[in-house]
């Protein structure tokens, strides 16, 4: 048995009992989640308890969108990136409800999203997990993982696609 | 070709609006009429309304309701709409000999969202500006909003210091440290159900 279940978001879950504190995180769960899940946008995945019942309360969600990295086409840049735009995934929600925060939800959420978007990442020749950090305080969650700030003055973090892979044996 | 001016009130009939953002058909009395919307045009919002099966377009101006919204012709700037108007007449549907109940028309709905009154007079003012009317300035504005937050969602431009520092990541990448190990073995019993 295990303690969890990770769904992808549909009407059986219960989006308006959902709060985690941050304003922004909830209304996105709430108005806009549904509609990018159905139709492809980005897919919104919510953690519940294996055994509940409908409206299943959501205890923790993220969403991942593909993106498209552009890279600066200054002359003296060096090479390494070509200049179409390349691949990634896009972690751009993450919220835990603010009844159970604390407990390691929020690990838990990020290494599901790391172990879902590895294979794809992998398999399809993009770069890496790009973050987005609700607010500054949650940029050291991050990195404590692995994921590094691009520059000082944003919220934006960074993962290459090998950090994400665990190697064989480890 | 003699042209008249033509008031159209946009009887849209339910199931046969296309929906694509700016780009759509629908059946009216006149037929089956298509439009698209072009912006940036000369600053202003270029209507076209073509009727399908026709060739030849001619130029007016008119009064357009279209999904509730009223286009003034006189209030924008270049509103232009080719249609052949010789095959338009203003008469109301005609149902020729159908049995049953008349087909039903969609209403068009009118939302009229309340601004306070120093946002109103800055609306206007900048309208007029642009030479477009309230409701087709806030149009743009808002499809520009919302084209702007697909993009940052989906699109990371980077600059010089940024893509040098993804750079270096890519060719280092640092490797699962102790802490994301921990992690993968936290939610190692999660079940994913998709």
């Amino acid at each position: 048995m295990s303690s969890f279940a990770l769904e992808l978001l549909d009407a059986t879950h219960d989006r308006k009992g959902f709060h985690s504190g941050l304003d922004a995180i909830d209304l996105y769960l709430k108005e806009t989640a549904r509609g990018h899940t159905d139709k492809g946008v980005s897919l919104t995945w919510v953690l519940v308890n294996p055994d509940a019942a409908p409206p299943k309360p959501i205890l923790g969600y993220f969403s991942l969108t593909p993106c498209m990295v552009e890279a600066a086409g200054w002359p003296h840049v060096p090479k390494g990136l070509p200049r179409n735009p390349v691949g990634a995934v896009l972690l751009g929600r993450m919220g835990v409800a603010k009844s159970i925060q604390g407990v390691g939800l929020g690990t838990r959420l990020l290494a599901l999203a790391r172990r879902i978007s590895s294979d794809s990442l992998a398999g399809t020749g993009r770069i890496g997990m790009v973050v987005d950090a609700a607010t500054v305080e949650l940029i050291g969650f991050y990195e404590k993982f692995g994921f590094r700030r691009i520059t000082p003055d944003s919220r934006r973090l960074f993962l290459p696609t090998r950090s994400l892979v665990q190697p064989p044996g480890d | 070709m003699r042209l008249q001016p033509l008031i159209f009130q946009g009887f849209i009939s339910k199931g046969t609006t296309k929906s694509v953002e700016r780009h759509f058909s629908f059946r009216s009395h006149f037929g089956l009429i298509s439009v698209s919307f072009h912006d940036e045009f000369s600053g202003g919002l270029v209507l076209d309304l073509a009727k399908r099966s026709s060739g030849s377009c001619v130029s007016h101006r008119h009064v357009i309701r279209i999904f509730g919204v009223k286009f003034a012709p006189k209030k924008i700037a270049c509103v232009d709409f080719c249609a052949n108007l010789s095959r338009m007449k203003e008469s109301p549907p005609k149902h020729k000999g159908r049995r049953g109940r008349p087909r039903t028309v969609e209403e068009p709905v009118r939302i009229s969202p309340r601004f306070p009154a120093s946002t109103a007079a800055l609306l206007e003012k900048a309208s007029a500006l642009r030479g477009l009317t309230v409701t087709g300035f806030i149009l743009d504005a808002a499809r520009a909003a919302a084209e702007r937050v697909v993009a940052d969602e989906t699109r990371w431009q980077l600059d010089e210091d940024e893509t040098k520092a993804i750079l270096k990541l890519l060719a280092n990448p640092p490797k699962p440290n102790a802490a994301a190990r921990k992690a993968a073995a936290l939610a190692a019993d999660v079940v994913i159900r998709s």
